[in-house]
């Protein structure tokens, strides 16, 4: 893949994280954390397998460590795996529906939430977050995934 | 259905990927590796907010010469500027002042308390909102562009109280912990009692383990200062009032205080030194 095809990704997920803080500042009072960055990251992953693998997760996650301030080695981590599991069923996934689609989606996105929450902040875990959160990022991973479809074939060519 | 056949997925290098990652966010969580790299990027992304502001700050100021009132726009500025930090530095007086006034009275022999520690004011660069809103680690960055030397653990005042210490520079800039961050421990005391509170990792709260029989005498709304013991944070100082009281087990009960100085609405900070 092309230099310029990762530096339009790698924008995309920062504009998504950088999204992500604005909107999580409100949404928090309401027990609703939107995992945009996650989901943006998977989508590209999920739509691009052959072309992102092991080293490109690893590299965004190390980006997108260094410039959110999180733990170093935290999204890395969750890139990486997500990139394999998603690598690995990729198939399978193409015969799944939306709602199949975005059920997956959204509960790896709080997975990676939960563990943010107990390695980090353990105090505030809320089961009630968890739950809230789960429906709104399936709700917004079937906006995103038409969306950064769209984006994609217009944008990105291979 | 697939556009392309099934491929090859090369299992070594995630697992290679997946050990170097956890190994470093061990190394970061556990021993704090990394925070050299880490605060470079901060000044960096910093920098990069303040650079981009200055074509915006000179675009206003180029629109703003065709106003007639300019001059009066600026000096309005600057005044209220200057009043803020007037009031702010006056506030961190009074209450210094005041503090030593009550250590004169109560300890007459100790005159050589009464020398006055130098205040410095800064201005907030930047809040590590996401972090603060949502986890444990509650950090501010102070802008520092004459580059004074600060040292680490200098207590960081806003309009009324407390609310952090420094922690450290990273080029122009201070980190500085604020009280809610669950690593740091601030000693405080009420008509009740004396405890280290402990940050709570949300915003404004702060909380300590007392005996049940400190807490059948603490009501809510009972104002918290600080103890001064340790001899970083000058005594007497409110920080906050306890909201709530749990009972944690037969002997032991949780004082949830909530900080009174928001640190989302200062602009400016006195580092006390």
């Amino acid at each position: 893949m092309k230099i310029n095809n990762h530096l339009t990704i790698l924008g995309t997920i920062f504009l998504a994280f950088w999204l992500e803080n604005f909107i999580n500042q409100y949404s928090i009072n309401f027990y609703i954390e939107f995992n945009l960055g996650f989901l943006v990251f998977s989508y590209w992953v999920f739509a691009m397998h052959e072309k992102l693998q092991a080293f490109s997760s690893l590299a965004y996650g190390v980006v997108v460590d260094l410039f959110f301030f999180s733990a170093l080695g935290f999204n890395m981590l969750f890139f990486t795996a997500m990139s394999y599991l998603i690598n690995l069923y990729v198939f399978r996934f193409r015969i799944f529906s939306y709602l199949q689609l975005s059920i997956f989606f959204s509960a790896s996105s709080i997975f990676y939430l939960a563990c943010k929450y107990l390695l980090f902040s353990p105090l505030n875990y809320s089961y009630l977050m968890l739950l809230n959160s789960f429906i709104f990022n399936m709700i917004l991973w079937v906006g995103l995934y038409f969306v950064l479809r769209s984006f994609r074939r217009k944008f990105l060519s291979m | 259905m697939a556009r392309s056949a099934p491929s090859y997925i090369p299992i070594r290098n995630y697992l290679i990927g997946f050990f170097l990652s956890a190994l470093i966010l061990f190394a970061d969580i556990r021993f704090d590796s990394f925070a050299s790299i880490k605060g470079f990027f901060r000044a960096s992304a910093l920098y990069l907010q303040l650079a981009s502001n200055v074509p915006l700050n000179q675009l206003n100021k180029i629109t703003s010469t065709f106003s007639e009132k300019i001059a009066i726009t600026q000096e309005n500025n600057y005044l209220k500027q200057e009043i803020i930090k007037l009031q702010t530095k006056a506030m961190i007086e009074q209450k210094m002042f005041s503090t030593q006034i009550d250590r004169i009275n109560s300890y007459e022999n100790k005159l050589n308390t009464l020398g006055m520690k130098s205040i410095s004011l800064f201005e907030i660069a930047s809040i590590d909102l996401k972090n603060y809103l949502c986890c444990s680690s509650h950090k501010l960055f102070l802008n520092n562009p004459d580059k004074k030397s600060i040292s680490t653990n200098l207590p960081v005042m806003a309009k009324e109280s407390y609310v952090g210490q420094t922690r450290k520079n990273h080029m122009n800039f201070i980190e500085v912990i604020l009280f809610s961050d669950a690593e740091h421990l601030l000693p405080i005391k009420s008509p009740s009692f004396f405890c280290n509170a402990r940050g709570r990792g949300k915003p404004l709260m702060i909380s300590c383990v007392v005996n049940t029989e400190e807490s059948a005498l603490t009501n809510v709304n009972d104002s918290i200062f600080t103890s001064g013991l340790g001899g970083v944070f000058m005594p007497n100082i409110k920080v906050g009032e306890i909201i709530e009281i749990n009972p944690l087990s037969i002997d032991e009960s949780e004082v949830i205080i909530k900080l009174i100085d928001d640190p989302l609405e200062q602009t400016l900070f006195g580092i006390v030194g």
